[in-house]
């Protein structure tokens, strides 16, 4: 939408507008980094197979 | 030890105490820099320096957590936030606007606070939540002001008659539109509440209506349609598309007051062509205003009402039309130059090719 509309609105600048794009940008990054996260564990899980019940097992509980 | 200290980290009053700081701050920072969504009472006196207070404290303890990520969004926000920065020396070296005047910028630095909340790692849920919240506050405070239009109490227009209303354009619509987005994902992502959700996004429908913004409404109403017909069966779509033809024709040939004066406003830009107000503000702005060779790289600065390099603006605002607000794109050259240019274009291909999950297209769809 923003960018849809920046050619003829301010929505790309307003504070009307801009916590809220700084709001999806950071959940944006968060699900970006944790899809990244796991594509490493599941690589590595591969990788070393031996390691990987330690690896996941860990994340697990720090995550509860 | 290990276990005490895991003990600690466990102790879901701890956990609790923790989150709902780093909750509080967040939904006190939105509505400090959607200025109370610029309420009349909140335009002077101490709530606006609360304001801006807040926001400036909130940049600054963001700012030594400006390069400790990488990756992602995070290179085209860094180059956004070192533009805004050098935008105020240049608004010195441009147009001679005293340093003084340079709080006018914090509103625009809040980019600064993506690399706290990072920092905070705040869940998601919690963002929507907050963004829900305040959405149904656009919703009420809107009803509110549309009903009691003979009075401004929230935003800086006058309230006048325009395309056939008492056009009211609510100021703070960003969350307004990504709780509306949030409601067409729940709508089809989860089987609780779902005609809640789909109440919600039908009210969005109406208040956008009722804002007879005309390009608010087509985007709104396009992401609705794409959504909505990813995701449902062929028969839905079909429905889908039947319901969105039917109810634009019937609207625009309802006879009413709002579909006259849009359809009016429509033939009116329509027959401007060359001369429509939109290319002739870009056109001056990006090659006459600029005054030098270092300012069309970096800049002029954000502007200061009160200042000579403020009043300029505000001349070619009242005399000749020419509003930067029209141009959004050239708006961000104009005060912060090329670089923010760049970070923005980086912000705009990374959302289009980063894939999301499809609980979270509202992303998708805000940006």
């Amino acid at each position: 939408m923003i960018m849809l509309t920046s050619f003829t609105s301010d929505s790309i600048i307003s504070y009307n507008f801009l916590i809220t794009t700084v709001l999806v940008l950071y959940c944006y990054q968060r699900i970006l980094e944790h899809e990244l996260l796991r594509n490493k564990l599941i690589l590595e899980s591969i990788n070393y197979p031996s390691e990987k019940i330690t690896h996941l097992h860990f994340t697990q509980e720090s995550s509860n | 030890m290990w276990e005490s200290i895991r003990v600690h980290w466990t102790n879901p009053n701890l956990k609790m105490l923790s989150m709902d700081k780093k909750t509080m701050f967040i939904f006190l920072l939105v509505i400090f820099s959607l200025k109370f969504f610029d309420a009349s009472v909140a335009n002077t006196g101490i709530l606006k320096n609360i304001s801006f207070g807040y926001m400036f404290v909130a940049i600054v303890i963001s700012l030594p957590f400006l390069f400790k990520s990488s990756g992602g969004f995070v290179l085209p926000i860094q180059l956004i936030c070192i533009s805004m920065v050098v935008s105020i020396f240049m608004a010195r070296f441009t147009w001679d606007q005293g340093f003084e005047y340079s709080p006018s910028t914090i509103p625009y630095a809040i980019w600064f606070v993506f690399f706290f909340l990072l920092k905070l790692n705040i869940p998601i849920k919690t963002i929507e939540n907050i963004v829900l919240i305040y959405g149904l506050i656009y919703i009420v405070l809107f009803i509110f002001q549309f009903t009691h239009n003979n009075v401004v109490y929230f935003g800086t227009r006058e309230l006048v008659q325009d395309r056939g209303i008492i056009r009211i354009v609510f100021p703070g619509s960003g969350v307004f539109f990504l709780s509306c987005f949030i409601a067409i994902n729940k709508v089809t992502s989860t089987d609780k509440y779902r005609y809640l959700w789909l109440l919600y996004a039908l009210l969005g429908i109406v208040i956008i209506v009722l804002q007879v913004t005309r390009q608010a409404i087509v985007v709104m109403l396009l992401f609705y349609l794409i959504h909505f017909l990813k995701n449902v069966k062929l028969i839905y779509k079909i429905a889908t598309i039947a319901f969105f033809v039917l109810a634009g024709y019937v609207f625009l040939n309802s006879g009413t007051s709002i579909s006259k004066g849009l359809i009016e406003q429509q033939k009116e830009d329509a027959s401007a062509g060359g001369n429509y107000v939109r290319i002739v503000e870009a056109e001056y702005y990006l090659t006459q205003f600029t005054p030098n060779t270092i300012s069309k790289i970096l800049g002029n600065g954000m502007y200061n009402d009160n200042s000579k390099y403020g009043k300029v603006i505000v001349n070619l605002e009242e005399n000749y039309w020419y509003f930067l607000s029209d141009v959004g794109l050239v708006e961000v050259y104009v005060l912060f130059g090329i670089f923010a240019i760049l970070g923005y274009l980086l912000i705009f291909v990374k959302s289009l090719t980063i894939p999301l999950p499809e609980n979270y297209y509202y992303l998708k769809y805000y940006l």
